[in-house]
């Protein structure tokens, strides 16, 4: 294992492919603009800025900073990454990278890209300005999205794209001030946890997945619904989150077989939990519901002419908004 | 409102079918050190749009 010093003149991409590069080895990039796409061929290289302005620079013209296909164990950590065509660091399946402590700017494309990928951990990084801040697809699983911040980007914050990216776990991240969705979550079997997501255009939390747990986040602020809970997430565990002055509903559910405990959802502009039509047998127990008018909370399934299974409301406290 | 899946996907395919297009126009202004790489990226683009159109066809869209 060597530590390789690297300047903005080096081709990254060739001095990885050449035999001066083994696995194991630092990159050790000094200050500078880079305007280069670095494609990573070989496994566990560790490329790390060596000071606070290594930035890599597309000029607008070239797609992606980093490349990442089919290796594992690759370490990106503490670049700037900025006008680039496509994603700013793309991973295309491979395995067990460290994505860590990166900014990324104006990207057409998303901040970071995995596809067809497992057990990355994305940790500490700022995405701005992309389409999609973090985005994991075609089947990405057991990835750690840790302590991101995605803010302003043109379309969701941190989406798992669909069921088949099950088993992530997005933790401690902010997402806020995205056009669309905060975060978009279609994986089953996620975890999504002390989260913050505010001040999104439209939903905070969008959520398809099944056997999804929604634990400890705050939404709040949004231009729609805190949470929306699709038809297929079935299953769902939603509790201790502050879910509070949405624009729409605080919670929004179409699911069955949910258990929303211990939360506290306060001063949503409409309902606080409302139960759409097919909503049924979900447990809405122990929260605390305070001046969501008209009604804190709406179970829409009784008025369903076919038979839906009766949800339980049991134990919430229900305070309507204090008389002005 | 509920999403539709397949109005995703479609969506998905149409953006990725515009960027695509785009890169190609840009590649001409591309620095000759730079070609290859950015070729590569360009390949992977397409082999998203692939990916894309075969879970299109796998979802009956």
């Amino acid at each position: 294992m060597a530590v390789i010093p690297v300047s903005p003149q080096t081709d990254i991409t060739a001095l990885i492919a050449s035999d001066e590069v083994s696995e194991g080895d630092v990159l050790l990039l000094e200050n500078g603009v880079y305007n280069q796409i670095v494609i990573v061929t070989k496994n566990f290289l560790r490329i790390l800025a060596g000071g606070d302005g290594v930035v890599f620079d597309g000029g607008n013209i070239l797609l992606n900073a980093f490349i990442l296909e089919e290796v594992a164990g690759v370490e990106i950590n503490g670049m700037k990454i900025t006008n680039y065509q496509n994603n700013g660091i793309h991973i295309d399946g491979g395995l067990g990278h460290r994505i860590i402590n990166n900014e990324i700017d104006n990207v057409t494309g998303r901040g970071i890209f995995a596809g067809s990928s497992t057990a990355n951990l994305i940790w500490k990084n700022t995405v701005r300005r992309a389409f999609d801040g973090i985005l994991l697809r075609f089947g990405s699983t057991n990835n750690r999205v840790v302590e991101n911040l995605v803010q302003f980007c043109r379309d969701d914050g941190i989406e798992s794209w669909l069921n088949e990216d099950e088993n992530n776990v997005f933790a401690g991240n902010k997402a806020s001030g995205n056009t669309r969705f905060g975060m978009e979550i279609f994986g089953v079997n996620n975890l999504v946890v002390d989260n913050i997501v505010e001040s999104n255009g439209r939903i905070g939390l969008y959520v398809a997945g099944s056997d999804v747990s929604v634990i400890g986040n705050k939404i709040k602020n949004n231009n729609n619904s805190g949470i929306l809970f699709d038809s297929s997430s079935f299953n769902t565990f939603v509790g201790d989150n502050e879910v509070h002055a949405n624009a729409v509903f605080g919670m929004d559910r179409y699911s069955n077989q949910g258990s929303i405990q211990c939360n506290a959802i306060t001063f949503n502009q409409s309902i606080g939990i409302r139960l759409n039509i097919d909503a049924g047998a979900n447990l809405i127990y122990n929260n605390t519901l305070i001046c969501n008018p008209p009604v804190n909370i709406l179970d829409t399934s009784e008025d369903n002419p076919f038979t839906v299974p009766d949800n339980i409301i049991l134990n919430n406290i229900d305070q309507p908004c204090a008389a002005s | 409102m509920e999403l539709d899946i397949r109005e995703k996907i479609k969506e998905e395919i149409a953006r990725q079918k515009e960027m695509i297009a785009k890169s190609a126009a840009n590649m001409s202004r591309v620095p000759d050190h730079l070609k290859a790489y950015q070729e590569k990226a360009f390949e992977l683009m397409q082999k998203e749009l692939r990916a894309l159109e075969d879970l299109a066809e796998r979802s009956n869209i």
